[in-house]
């Protein structure tokens, strides 16, 4: 089977990974039975300098769990699927129900966030109107009722 | 004359269900009449057609007087033409009958349009006594008349302000924008109404009648209930208030030959709730066994301020005492030094004239509030006129009770967002001689949206109260009442108890110190008279600097407090308006979200929006997603997936490509 090697920096929960080829593909063989999801496969490459990597056959990128090398100077890696960049199309598709986003266009600001840290201490503005009742010098009346 | 089919065939269909129901529940309401009766009423006489079914439910309803003979009821013509917009039906051409009776009810299109949504309410009546109502489902807007029943020809057209439809013989009479009718009923009653609220498009005052008495022919707008009152029936009238859920009033007048309702145009009600007023009011009448409405309900007070043992000036006739009371007051300005309060009290020494001031004295209260309205006055105790040395005694004579006008005001927002709204923000008002009163949040303004907020405290003068209004941009928002006044206790004792009880209680209003002028008021008692006032004056106005000085400790500005000041609080408190607004404290964080920088990267703000993930960029969360398109994924993926996008995604997709042109 047919692998591609790749660096990448991105985190494990991103969607469009940024990834840097690592050399041309190379062929691989199955060390056992071949499980998709978590596949261990023996390189024909002799260095260690990838973390992440596309099986064409299974249609999957893989994250890197371990990487050994035979004595035969062979690769030996063993990966788990990454749902994520494998389903990219199909994801990118869906309309969720976004509840939080990073997005500033794409907040709500007037539904209430608890996630907010909001100190107990509350801060006070005092808006000083108008006399009313002016000082007893301006007078006061005295009323009889008759 | 053009009429789209379909809205006749919806008019047709709902004068049908209406007259059905109108007939079932009258038969089922009123078992007790005759045959005769049943048959003298026009509902019974409807059947399905159109035109003799709007005949019938409208006209007969409509015009007094009108009859209709069995079996000719489809003859009458009904014509609907449409003019400016409006449907306007005719009713009338009898054949046979030049002079037949002509009645236009017209409504607007955009009724029509809304034909389905409306309501309208008939309360079936007898002899006064509502007893059920009917809601049926249909005309809003223009179309409104009381529904009758036996002998009872009620009239009822709206007349919506500008209108000018008339008939020769239809005794409605349009009163200009003020919106109100006239009845001409004879028994039975009944308030129908539109499903909405009544005041704004109503007029400045709204009259709502019952009971099925004519109630008024005025050819001018009523201008207020006075108007009606005095119209109608000027001494055998009270009333009782009634308030709605919502805090708002409703006054109920009973008179002779009526029931109406006054709502205040700048406080609407609801339809329900005039109908609600209406029903109680009846029903207390109802219950009540003395049903002779031109006999007062309310107590007649007795003789002011005269105890057994003291000797009556002046003999009170009943004549004499129904021309009722009358109020005066004298002021002093600037300070209230020994001259000023020396010449107030000198004016009411009028002992010399043989009719004491002080032994008729109701009540007496000194305030600090106005301008209040007054003009300059003869002095009028119970019907006769005081006179010193064959001069009349002239006085200030109270003419109206004052307002203040709180001031204006805008809260800005700080942050932006949920926390400058309830219940992280909190606003309170402090309004003189009321306290402190909750402000909901949303009076908070914005540039998009500005709210100012004004208020206005209403004085009663001589209850010594007051009621402050707070509206924001002209909606009522909040309601506060307080005490105004000190009242002055005394009895009938003697002049010179009196006029000691009065100067010692000014000098207690001007000190907050009562028990300060037990000295003052001793002298004065001996002095007696006009004389009390000066041998007083020195100890008040040495008082009012330690007043002066403690009115401006409190006068201080402050943040924060703990406990309210109550209603009780006057002039001894604040005399300033003030509105404190509680927030969360921003703390160390930064403008514009006053939240930690890397926030929105780490949590995200809150979003709540559907959207395409390929049009997100950044942090998402989402709820509850649905994987099922995920094509070619296997379950644990998928379950991978869900969980990935529920707890949190980075999306880092390319810029989709704009589209080619």
């Amino acid at each position: 089977m047919t692998v591609t090697l790749y660096n990448t920096s991105s985190s494990v929960n991103t969607l469009g990974k940024t990834k840097s080829t690592v050399g041309q593909a190379v062929t691989a063989q199955a060390k056992g039975p071949v499980d998709v999801d978590n596949p261990t496969l023996i390189l024909a490459y002799n260095s260690v300098n990838f973390n992440y990597f596309y099986v064409s056959e299974f249609s999957r990128y893989y994250n890197v769990t371990s990487r050994s090398l035979n004595p035969g100077g062979q690769v030996v890696v063993v990966g788990e699927s990454d749902p994520l960049e494998s389903f990219a199309s199909g994801i990118s598709a869906l309309q969720p129900l976004i509840v939080r986003a990073e997005d500033p266009e794409m907040r709500s600001p007037y539904i209430t966030d608890n996630a907010i840290p909001i100190p107990t201490d509350p801060q006070y503005e005092v808006i000083e109107g108008e006399e009313i009742i002016s000082s007893l010098s301006s007078g006061m009346y005295v009323i009889g009722v008759v | 004359m053009s009429m789209p089919a379909e809205i006749v065939e919806k008019f047709q269909t709902d004068l049908e269900l209406f007259s059905e129901a109108l007939v079932e529940r009258i038969q089922e309401l009123l078992p007790d009449l005759s045959p005769e009766e049943q048959q003298d009423t026009p509902i019974l006489m409807s059947d399905s057609v159109f035109t003799t079914v709007l005949v019938k439910a409208i006209a007969k309803l409509t015009v007094p007087g009108f009859t209709l003979y069995e079996g000719e009821g489809c003859i009458f013509k009904c014509d609907v033409e449409l003019k400016n917009n409006t449907y306007i039906i005719h009713i009338g051409d009898y054949i046979g009958d030049s002079n037949a009776v002509v009645s236009q009810l017209d409504w607007k299109q955009t009724c029509i349009d809304n034909f389905t949504e409306s309501n309208f309410y008939i309360n079936i009546a007898h002899e006064g006594e509502i007893r059920a109502e009917i809601t049926w489902n249909g005309f809003k807007g223009r179309l409104y008349y009381e529904g009758a029943y036996h002998d009872s020809d009620i009239t009822l057209e709206w007349a919506t302000p500008g209108a000018t439809s008339s008939s020769s013989s239809n005794p409605v009479t349009y009163v200009g924008s003020s919106g109100v009718v006239s009845y001409t009923v004879t028994d039975g009653v009944v308030s129908v109404s539109p499903s909405r609220d009544l005041c704004p498009a109503w007029g400045n005052n709204v009259l709502y009648g019952i009971k099925g008495y004519p109630f008024i022919s005025n050819s001018s707008d009523l201008t207020s209930i006075n108007d009606f009152v005095t119209n109608n029936d000027s001494t055998n009238n009270y009333y009782t208030t009634y308030t709605t859920p919502d805090n708002k009033t409703i006054q109920v007048y009973y008179g002779d030959n009526y029931i109406i309702t006054h709502v205040n145009n700048n406080d609407p009600v609801s339809y329900n709730d005039v109908k609600n007023a209406l029903n109680i009011a009846v029903d207390q009448i109802n219950n009540d066994n003395d049903t002779d409405m031109s006999v007062p309900d309310y107590p007649i007070p007795e003789p002011p301020g005269i105890d057994d043992d003291i000797e009556v000036d002046m003999p009170l006739s009943d004549a004499a005492y129904g021309t009722g009371l009358s109020h005066y007051y004298v002021t002093t300005v600037d300070a209230p030094v020994l001259a000023d309060i020396s010449a107030a009290m000198s004016t009411w020494d009028i002992t010399n004239t043989g009719k004491d001031l002080y032994k008729n004295l109701l009540s007496c209260r000194i305030t600090k509030v106005g301008p209040i309205p007054s003009e300059s006055s003869t002095f009028v105790i119970y019907g006769e006129e005081l006179q010193y040395n064959g001069s009349p005694i002239t006085i200030t004579k109270i003419t109206g009770n004052p307002s203040m006008d709180l001031g204006e005001y805008e809260v800005l927002p700080k942050f932006n967002d949920f926390r400058d709204y309830a219940p992280f923000t909190k606003i309170e008002m402090f309004i003189p001689y009321c306290g402190w009163v909750s402000l909901p949040s949303h009076v908070m303004s914005s540039e998009d949206n500005p709210k100012i907020i004004t208020g206005t405290l209403l004085c009663d003068i001589i209850a010594g109260t007051c009621k402050a209004v707070i509206k924001c941009n002209d909606t009522v928002i909040a309601e506060a009442s307080g005490f105004t006044a000190v009242d002055v206790p005394f009895t009938g004792e003697n002049v010179g108890m009196k006029m000691a009880g009065i100067a010692s209680s000014i000098t207690s209003y001007g000190n907050n110190a009562a028990k300060t002028v037990g000295g003052v008021a001793s002298g004065a008692v001996t002095s007696g008279g006009a004389g009390a006032g000066a041998a007083m004056a020195g100890g008040i106005t040495s008082l009012l600097g330690s007043y002066a000085q403690m009115y401006a400790a409190f006068n201080a500005n402050y943040t924060e407090i703990c406990g309210k000041t109550g209603d009780g609080c006057n002039v001894a408190g604040l005399g300033k308006v003030y509105i404190k607004i509680q927030r969360p404290k921003a703390g160390e964080t930064e403008a514009p979200y006053y939240v930690p920088a890397n926030y929105a990267h780490s949590t995200g703000f809150m979003s709540m929006r559907q959207k395409s993930i390929s049009e997100c960029s950044g942090l998402i969360v989402c709820a509850n997603v649905d994987t099922s398109g995920i094509i070619g994924a296997t379950a644990r993926e998928r379950a991978e997936i869900k969980r990935l996008l529920e707890t949190g995604i980075y999306v880092n997709l390319p810029e989709p490509e704009p589209p080619e042109p």
